[in-house]
């Protein structure tokens, strides 16, 4: 268990945009709902909100709605008022939560305010470790960086993976995101490591692009015309053959992690 | 005349109507349950924090928000509007529907000796930790009240009866000042419980703004909270004055040194 924060396993994926983190996502829910029964929360926690087409379903009231409501309320608030607030938190949480009969998805989309907000993210983060309690898997599709996943969901994780291509741009970031994470202590982890996308020859190979971010690789997903195929036809990752070479490397990474 | 007796009497009226129609059912809440009607567990004192119920563990879901729900605590200073220890459901209850989900209102009426303002917060907070319950999750907001009942519960015989008499006492144990109860829950339609809000909100609304306003002891009122004005509900009503004002300053007929020039512009 991820330090103080929950009773459940907390894998986070970040990594550059365009790297697949969504579709390493969606491949991670279909090999954890095809494993076992445990109960799985899975969070879109990347501004873009791409995570919900890809799993299949529609994204309805964000987390970042219930902060613009909550600063809304907060501006007039009395005593009783602040009671209201407390309460209320969970009624919206549970209007978030997209629950399906396999897994259930909270997305926290774009926040509207400027200003830090920082008692909000807070309480907000507060709420979100209380429904992550009653999961036994949380799976949270990040953004770039690991910043906004401690900022506005959880401030420790079990694993972050770190995705990249094998660009050279993709690798730096991979290795950026590590020094931030390892030097500036933004998230607690057990054990960080990284998964290549899109890779057409593995083996031997791909060690040279390893040790230039210096994280330990989890795995790699070769490049799979199932994926590209689902995704210029609009059709749920979920939904992917598991023959698939890519869902088949993915169980092996989840085994791995 | 309390600031809830008008609300009060609207919702005896619809309830009596509903009575007459043979629509509703009405339980006292001091008679012993025949049956062996279970006691309501309590929650493990160690928890913390609310239990959540999960879609695939529900028997019934009451006021989801596309269904709609009503919730209401209201208190008044004429105890003969309230039937003490009554509890009214319209529509069914727990173990009497095949349907997973209802629309809901819960309504708490109460009379009371203390302020109306003071022992309607405290209701609200009675009714919330009274419903903490193994089997029974509860979301609510001031307005609008969201449960699940999980199927253990169901199975178990958890009931809106055995709910109401729960929140009476807990009405009776934690609120100060109070002399009767009275519960009515309805889950029959989503029409009946939106009639119920049309009924409700008015008299809510004027509630809180008298929790927002504190009234002084010459009868006025200003704001006791760290209200920011431009969230003030009353905002549009001082900007139209400061407009008055402006229209009244431009209509003056001023001379230099006369009594109209007051320096200010």
């Amino acid at each position: 268990m991820a330090a103080e924060e929950s009773s459940g396993r907390l894998i986070a994926i970040c990594g550059k945009g365009g790297s697949g983190k969504t579709a390493l996502a969606a491949l991670l829910t279909k090999c954890i709902l095809e494993r076992n029964g445990s109960k799985l929360l899975v969070i879109d926690a990347d501004p873009t909100m791409n995570l919900p087409a890809t799993l299949g379903l529609q994204a309805g009231r964000t987390v970042n709605e219930i902060r613009e409501r909550i600063i809304r309320e907060a501006r007039s608030a009395g005593k009783v008022e602040k009671q209201h607030l407390a309460r209320s938190l969970d009624y919206m949480l549970l209007e978030a939560l997209i629950e399906t009969d396999e897994f259930s998805l909270l997305v926290m989309g774009r926040p509207d305010s400027v200003g830090c907000y920082c008692p909000v993210n807070a309480l907000l983060r507060d709420g979100i470790k209380t429904m992550a309690e009653h999961f036994d898997t949380i799976l949270i599709d990040g953004e770039a960086g690991v910043e906004q996943i401690s900022r506005q969901v959880m401030q420790s994780v079990d694993i972050p993976i770190v995705v990249s291509d094998i660009s050279a741009r993709g690798l730096q970031t991979a290795a950026l995101i590590r020094n931030v994470i390892e030097s500036q202590k933004i998230i607690k982890y057990k054990k960080i490591g990284l998964v290549l996308n899109r890779v057409r020859d593995g083996g031997e190979s791909l060690q040279r692009y390893v040790q230039a971010t210096g994280l330990e690789l989890f795995g790699w997903i070769p490049e799979d015309e199932n994926i590209a195929r689902f995704d210029m036809e609009a059709r749920p990752l979920l939904q992917i053959p598991t023959d698939s070479p890519a869902f088949i490397a993915a169980q092996q990474i989840l085994s791995r992690i | 005349m309390d600031i809830a007796d008008d609300c009060i009497k609207e919702l005896r009226a619809w309830f009596r109507r509903k009575e007459e129609a043979g629509a509703s059912r009405q339980f006292d809440a001091f008679e012993s349950l025949e049956g062996g009607a279970p006691v309501l567990q309590n929650l493990d004192g160690n928890r913390k924090n609310p239990t959540i119920i999960f879609k695939e563990d529900t028997r019934l879901e009451l006021g989801h928000p596309s269904v709609g729900s009503c919730s209401a605590a209201l208190a008044t200073h004429d105890a003969s509007l309230v039937e003490d220890g009554l509890i009214t459901i319209v529509g069914p209850d727990v173990g009497e529907t095949e349907q997973k989900v209802l629309p809901f209102a819960q309504i708490a009426v109460v009379g009371c000796e203390g302020t109306i303002e003071d022992t309607c917060a405290a209701m609200d907070r009675a009714l919330h930790a009274g419903a903490q319950t193994d089997g029974y999750m509860l979301r609510s907001v001031p307005d609008l009240i969201w449960a699940r009942v999980s199927k253990e519960a169901a199975e178990s015989g958890f009931s809106l009866r055995g709910l109401g008499l729960r929140l009476i006492a807990s009405l009776r144990d934690e609120c100060e000042g109070i002399v009767k109860c009275e519960m009515f829950f309805v889950t029959s339609s989503r029409e009946d419980v939106s009639e119920l809000r049309a009924i409700v909100d008015p008299t809510r609304v004027r509630l809180r703004k008298l929790r927002t306003f504190g009234r002084k002891d010459d009868g006025t009122y200003e704001c006791d909270t760290s209200l920011d004005c431009n969230e003030c509900p009353e905002k549009p009503v001082c900007d139209t004055i400061r407009d008055v004002i402006t229209i009244r300053k431009g209509d003056r007929i001023i001379t230099i040194g006369g009594d109209d020039d007051d320096g200010a512009s």
